[in-house]
């Protein structure tokens, strides 16, 4: 047991607030088909019947065929999967990522360099995006895979993975072979319309409990089946064996089709509600990464945000902000307990002063103005005191 | 049951051995008091008796007790040949509960010089009788699987292989020092090694919230309670030191804050310590470590101490602090990821080799005795009992 003081929650790409609709419909979903999907009988059949019914969801979201649409536990475990398929390659290659990418995805690019893999990290622009240029550059005789996220988990930049991929299949008619090409779209799905056939890619990867369903359900998009690491009962055609998560993946769904219904509504709400919470926070002495963060608004998630007060560390403002009641972060929530992790914005030109101090809010369709105006009053009020403290060195 | 202690160091004690060995055995009581022992004894040994319910406890007390060397489970038996052997068949059937057979040797020793067999004699039967009755039993005088010893005193005793005990000097027998404890690596190591020197302690630590989390309080918490046994029990207290930490990265040049904050800790722990008639400062400090336990950055930051500031890690290396670490059970905790100290308290280039009146005189400018003070008084105080 635990209690959760009352607080304002601004730190929805770490997890979004469940939606209570679809807390409470995957509740009776939960209960009335307990079944293995897996099963013959009649209640087996049921229970797989739904989860078809939520393939069929996602792949119409994704623009692909539902049989291409596989369920997995996590964002991690499908990009995983992806990342550790490449081991039965015969012989090893190499492979493209950003710097900027997850730990779920540049932790098993670590893993591949140990399996004799090798692996370029591209960093991003000073504005937090990937120049596709750079990318393609990278790509050689060798590559076997280049992995690009679609929105950034830290800053919400929006990366350019449609023409990331269009030249590197440019190239490929050089290479006469296929470059398989990922994106981590786990801070995209649901709150941007995606078409993997638009995107060019080849895998995509998705979690649910950042557009408000529960944790525990995955989405992995697969062009083309390949081999994997875990084997079991051959459930998802074998992609991720293992009983599926039948409560999670309506969840995932339910909530899916919320976003689909409220999209444009909730976007353009969380659009009003950056620039403002931007200017506030310029006004309370931040500093941004990029200009352009403010000014090109369809480069950058409306959801996410990330400023930094030199000198105060981001962990200080951070737990200063959670006594006040509201809850920020430093970065990945994937990485930010214990030891700082300053990749990301240190693969994005920043400097360590702004690395160090940089904090991301992050907020979803029910944060109101009211709370980001007295998230601001708050943040404008500590960040004084703490500068004044801190005497500006 | 019956354990026969053995007690090392203290036996070499002079006029005022009968101090410490009361401590010792107060130190037992005091850990078993549940179990109400009676500990009795003289001469090097000391008998426990307890019931026979508390094994796990006795052992985990016995073994983690500064003061001990080494302590058996004996058997006594009444002062003939016979029960003397019955004795220790007894013990070798322990022995035998672990095992199928192996070599033995007999120790034997006779304070009590009526007795009449010598102690030869004793060996020579007991050794024969053994041989005797247990056939998977040979005798090795020089590497034996089995020393068993025979003391005849009020009453034979007769006990098996010993258990090592942690050696040192019964915890209390040095008075009582302040340790400065900040949740690494090496302050917890210095505690351990100064209670083994029979010095009583009392941690303090500097919180700087909220430019340190409260995950590094909980984990000098978890260190405390870690050492708390072996260290006879242990007062903490927590002092809130954000302000003085502030004002010295305000008022004072980059480069000495470290240095300056250092001191201003020896100062405040001085102060504690006097109230709580503490005779020392207690530091993890490991000399050339790091920039402030320089010769010269100790030289300074011990100047503000009015007691003397023991060092015990003085000369080692960090390989042997851990190995220590690992050996007391704190190294875990102190690994954790949270930082002990934030990083806009910590210059990215510290003096390394101050000069002392030029940092005694920048320490007396900050004049923070109002703050010390305030932090002394806001300090808060936690028991954490040997268990």
């Amino acid at each position: 047991m635990y209690t959760l003081h009352p607080m304002t929650y601004l730190d929805w790409a770490a997890t979004a607030p469940p939606m209570e609709s679809v807390l409470t419909e995957s509740s009776a979903k939960a209960l009335e088909l307990y079944a293995n999907p897996s099963s013959i009988h009649a209640a087996g059949k049921a229970a797989r019947r739904c989860i078809e019914q939520s393939r069929d969801m996602c792949g119409k979201y994704l623009g692909v065929a539902p049989n291409l649409v596989h369920f997995t536990a996590s964002g991690t475990e499908s990009n995983n999967i992806v990342f550790s398929s490449l081991l039965f390659k015969k012989t090893r290659g190499s492979v493209v990522i950003s710097g900027i990418e997850h730990p779920s995805i540049y932790e098993p690019a670590k893993m591949l360099e140990c399996a004799g893999f090798t692996v370029t990290y591209v960093k991003a622009e000073s504005n937090g995006i990937v120049d596709p240029a750079r990318i393609a550059a990278c790509v050689g005789q060798d590559t076997v895979m280049v992995a690009l996220m679609l929105v950034n988990n830290e800053t919400g930049a929006i990366q350019p993975v449609g023409e990331v991929s269009h030249l590197i299949r440019e190239k490929e008619s050089c290479l006469s072979r296929r470059i398989h090409i990922h994106t981590d779209a786990v801070q995209a799905f649901g709150k941007m319309r995606i078409s993997c056939d638009e995107l060019g890619i080849d895998s995509l990867s998705a979690s649910a409990h950042k557009i408000g369903a529960l944790r525990g359900a995955g989405v992995l998009y697969l062009s083309q089946p390949f081999d994997v690491v875990f084997r079991g009962g051959g459930q998802e055609d074998g992609i991720r064996p293992g009983t599926e998560n039948l409560q999670a993946i309506f969840a995932l769904t339910s909530a899916l089709e919320i976003w689909e219904e409220k999209r444009e509504e909730w976007n353009a709400k969380a659009v009003e509600l950056r620039q403002n919470i931007l200017n506030r926070l310029i006004s309370a002495g931040a500093r941004l990464f990029d200009p352009s963060y403010l000014e090109k608004t369809d480069r950058y998630s409306p959801y996410i945000i990330m400023a930094s007060f030199p000198p105060i560390p981001g962990e200080v403002l951070v737990r200063v902000m959670s006594d006040n009641g509201f809850s920020i972060s430093t970065g990945s929530a994937c990485s930010a307990r214990g030891k700082k992790n300053l990749r990301v914005v240190q693969n994005m030109h920043a400097d360590r002063a702004f690395s160090e101090s940089a904090v991301r809010i992050s907020f979803g369709p029910s944060t109101s103005e009211s709370e980001c105006d007295a998230f601001c009053s708050a943040l404008e009020r500590e960040v004084t005191a703490l500068i004044n403290q801190l005497g500006g060195r | 049951m019956l354990y026969l202690l053995r007690i090392g160091e203290i036996s070499l004690k002079g006029g005022n051995r009968g101090f410490f060995e009361k401590k010792l055995v107060q130190n037992i009581k005091r850990r078993l008091k549940n179990f109400h022992p009676r500990v009795t004894g003289s001469t090097g040994r000391f008998l426990l008796e307890i019931p026979e319910e508390s094994e796990e406890s006795v052992i985990e007390v016995l073994s983690t007790t500064f003061g001990i060397v080494g302590f058996a489970k004996a058997t006594p038996a009444g002062k003939s040949i016979e029960e003397i052997s019955r004795g220790a068949f007894s013990e070798v059937e322990r022995f035998l509960q672990e095992r199928e057979g192996g070599t033995f040797k007999i120790s034997a020793r006779r304070s009590d010089k009526s007795f009449p067999c010598s102690s030869y004699e004793i060996a020579s039967i007991i050794g024969n009788d053994i041989r005797e009755r247990f056939k998977t039993m040979t005798v090795d005088v020089h590497n034996p699987d089995l020393l068993l010893t025979i003391e005849v005193r009020d009453r034979a005793y007769i006990y098996g292989n010993d258990t090592k005990g942690p050696g040192g000097l019964p915890v209390g027998v040095a008075g009582r020092g302040a340790l400065l404890l900040s949740g690494g690596i090496d302050s917890p190591v210095a505690a351990y090694l100064m209670a083994k020197r029979g010095l009583a302690i009392d941690a303090v630590y500097f919180h700087t919230y909220p430019y340190t989390p409260v995950e590094t309080l909980q984990k000098v918490k978890t260190i405390v309670e870690t050492i708390a046994s072996a260290c006879g029990g242990i007062n903490l207290y927590i002092l809130p030191f954000t302000d003085v930490a502030l004002k010295i990265r305000k008022d004072a040049p980059a480069d000495q804050t470290t240095l300056l904050m250092r001191a201003g800790m020896m100062d405040t722990a001085s102060r504690i310590a006097g109230r709580r008639n503490a005779l020392c400062l207690v530091t993890g400090e490991s000399l050339s470590q790091v920039a402030s336990q320089t010769a010269q950055s100790m030289h300074f930051t011990g100047s503000t101490s009015k007691l003397p500031v023991f060092r015990p890690l003085i000369a080692l290396d960090k390989e042997e602090i851990i190995a220590i670490a690992k050996q007391i059970g704190t190294y875990e905790t102190s690994i954790l990821p949270y930082d002990d100290c934030c990083t806009v308290f910590s210059p990215k280039k510290p003096l390394i080799r101050p000069d002392f009146d030029f940092m005694r005189k920048s320490y007396d400018k900050l004049d923070l005795d109002e703050l010390l003070a305030e932090s002394i008084g806001k300090m808060e105080k936690e028991w954490y009992p040997p268990v």
